[in-house]
């Protein structure tokens, strides 16, 4: 009911608005496929997201007359998109600022240029009318954010991001097509991607022979649960790419596994990486959380890797904020903790092993 | 009258507590079977007779995560029973719980504490050496002794109970809107850390833990034997109880006490378990139908194990490799078996009767 009105007020408002975004069912042919991103493309003169939030069934599309000038985004992920452009000028407002990384954008941001338009994702309107924006870039998990109404009710033209839906790292990094599209910058921002893209297939190339894949499990318990990247998720993907073997490669799920202690020891217990342990720094903190870690052998052998390399001043990480756009460096990472071989005296990027 | 009635069934009662000790024993064996990954029953029996294994890691999972996680369930079920008893009891009241008082509220606010502001300062666990869990545990148990000094500190003034109920409801409302603060300026990651922490958790201890809980545990249970006599005169009005020699202040003191203790550290060390504490009291005194409080404690003790046991079993989804929070079975599952026995016996005024 709500996606329902969320849609008439778009239908409403934008059609007064300068943007005219018409909709259009699916099945509707893209003249401009993308090469690897499945939730939106770009057509002749608009752009169109498929799926603008989790389970919508109809397409959103978005016309600019104007280049936006003041721009708001509500995500992290949204930043090394635009910074890789070249447009964090552009940038005027951001929901939850102390998660931010890029030193750019912090910059901008001590120098007062951009503010503060709500807290942890939860954006306050009258900030948000403040920073006078001419577009809000926005991200909707459910399709149900009142908030976004109110936005749209105010006279503020919202671009719905569903970059967070791809199952693919080559088709998430491929949304910098659609800022590029947004900001009239689009050949810049295919040179850019198929520069990634032609570096992500160089990387896996490397990795197409080798013959021991080395077994690898991520994640840590919380109360009683320990959180996996499905089979099918962004990580489990890179693992594949990086000559590794996932333990849990074969599961058909995208998103997430919630699995018991046990089970996870049980076919985890001799992998030889163990990748990924959130927040945690070193073996001590992990010993210290659950004694039980100790059990497995990548914790004996001393080959644990967090991706905190990249620690702002604040708490932001950085991994969160560009890993997503730049799916290259993290592959180049994670080749060079499998098989440090095949890329001799890479420093790495993200990925640090916790002592 | 009761000491009659006591006396002269002395004998059932003494067949109904060896059937459930040994139901309490066969449940336990059954639990520690049952799990995520499948361990054929003769590795088990292996186990259990301290016979080599065949495969190592098969022990290792029984002995690390079974084991412990079973006999938390059967302190933890006994527990909050015994809690229940008692403040429904106090309160004269069939809706009161363990947390009525605002217990796990305030073990709430503690961890909330810890996981918003302390992570958040990064200084607390780096510089500490601490284990993490052990700080969890402390500002839960903080948490819930901070709010147990402000009840007994009003208990000494006050000298009715409701009023006392009442203050306990304000104190719990009060921390509940600062986690809902806390949580609101808070990155994601750490909502979710809190969540989990809510859900409840019965195999997060470690041997280390379960030493220490299992003593407070323990001593908590033999505390509140002693109390069921006084808990007896207090069923029948606080000034019969008077009448019969029991000081009430003393005696309201030292439930409010042995509850805390109780709850106290069952919320610090595995979570806010909710339902089960409210439930367990009814589902005994349906079952057994006595009010006697001397039969209904170590009744509780035992039935609660018991039936922690098996809810842990169910929440492990035997055969799948994914678990369900303790929290959300204790009530998906209790729930329907407290309106089974209500509807058949068709009321509870058994007890609180004027």
């Amino acid at each position: 009911m709500n996606k329902c009105l969320a849609f008439f007020y778009c239908c409403l408002l934008f059609g007064c608005q300068k943007n005219n975004p018409t909709q259009r069912l699916d099945e509707a042919v893209s003249s401009h496929p993308m090469d690897y991103a499945t939730k939106f493309n770009i057509q002749e003169d608009y752009l169109r997201v498929i799926e603008p939030w989790p389970g919508s069934k109809s397409a959103i599309e978005y016309k600019f007359e104007n280049i936006p000038q003041r721009v708001v985004v509500t995500s992290t992920t949204h930043l090394p998109y635009l910074e890789l452009l070249g447009l964090e000028d552009k940038l005027v407002g951001f929901v939850g600022t102390p998660n931010i990384y890029s030193e750019k954008i912090n910059e901008r941001l001590k120098a007062g240029e951009i503010k503060e338009v709500g807290i942890n994702g939860k954006i306050n309107l009258e900030l948000l009318l403040a920073s006078q924006p001419d577009l809000v870039i926005a991200f909707d998990l459910g399709g149900e954010s009142t908030t976004l109404d109110k936005i749209i009710e105010a006279g503020i033209p919202i671009v719905y991001n569903s970059d967070f839906l791809e199952e693919t790292a080559l088709g998430r990094a491929e949304w910098i097509k659609f800022f590029g599209y947004i900001f009239d910058q689009s050949l810049h921002a295919d040179s850019i991607f198929n520069s990634i893209v032609e570096r992500y297939h160089q990387l896996k190339k490397l990795t197409q022979n080798v013959t021991e894949r080395p077994s690898v499990f991520s994640g840590v318990v919380y109360g009683d649960t320990w959180f996996l990247p499905g089979g099918q998720n962004w990580s489990a993907q890179f693992f594949k790419d990086a000559g590794g073997t996932y333990i849990w490669g074969d599961n058909l799920k995208s998103g997430w596994l919630e699995l018991s202690f046990e089970t996870v020891l049980d076919r985890a217990r001799e992998a030889q990486f163990w990748i990924g342990v959130a927040s945690i720094n070193t073996r001590a903190e992990l010993m210290a959380q659950d004694a039980r870690y100790g059990l497995f052998e990548a914790y004996q052998n001393q080959h644990i890797y967090n991706y905190n390399k990249r620690i702002g001043k604040h708490g932001g990480f950085d991994f969160f904020e560009s890993a997503y756009a730049r799916p290259d460096l993290v592959l180049a990472d994670l080749i060079s903790l499998l098989h440090p071989e095949l890329l001799p005296n890479h420093p790495t990027y993200y990925f640090q092993k916790i002592p | 009258m009761i000491t009659q009635y006591f006396d002269t069934s002395l004998k059932k009662w003494r067949r109904l507590f060896s059937g459930l000790g040994a139901l309490l024993i066969f449940l336990f064996a059954f639990n520690i079977s049952l799990g995520s990954v499948a361990i054929p029953l003769s590795s088990v029996i292996d186990f259990i007779l301290l016979r080599p294994p065949i495969d190592d890691s098969w022990h290792l999972i029984i002995e690390k995560f079974r084991l412990p996680k079973a006999l938390t369930a059967v302190l933890v079920g006994g527990g909050l029973g015994i809690c229940g008893l008692q403040m429904q009891t106090l309160f004269r009241n069939p809706m009161a719980g363990p947390f009525i008082l605002g217990i796990s509220s305030g073990s709430g606010l503690g961890v909330a504490l810890v996981i918003f502001l302390g992570v958040e300062a990064g200084l607390l666990f780096e510089l500490s050496g601490i284990a993490r869990s052990w700080i969890m545990v402390c500002a839960a148990a903080l948490g819930s002794f901070g709010m147990l000094l402000a009840i007994i500190l009003a208990s000494m003034r006050l000298k009715d109970s409701v009023t006392l109920l009442i203050l306990g409801l304000m104190l719990g409302a009060a921390s509940s809107a600062l986690i809902s603060i806390l949580q609101y300026f808070s990155q994601a990651t750490h909502i979710q850390a809190y969540m989990m922490w809510s859900f409840g958790s019965l195999g997060s201890l470690s041997w280390d833990e379960l030493m220490i809980f299992s003593v407070i545990i323990i001593i908590g249970m033999i505390m509140s034997i002693g109390l069921s006599k006084s808990l007896n005169a207090l069923l029948l009005g606080s000034n019969y109880a008077e009448s019969m020699g029991v000081d009430i202040k003393i005696i309201r003191l030292l439930i409010i006490i042995n509850t805390s203790l109780l709850a106290g550290t069952i919320t610090a060390f595995c979570g806010p378990i909710a339902f089960f504490g409210l439930a367990m009291p009814h589902i005994a005194r349906m079952l057994f139908n006595t009010t006697n409080h001397l039969l209904l404690t170590p009744l509780i003790i035992l039935i609660g194990g018991i039936l922690m046991l098996l809810f842990d079993a169910v929440s492990q989804l035997p055969g799948m490799e994914a678990t369900l929070p303790i929290n959300a079975v204790t009530a998906l599952l209790g729930a329907p078996f407290v309106v089974y026995l209500l509807l058949r016996r068709r009321n509870i005024h058994y007890t609180f009767d004027k």
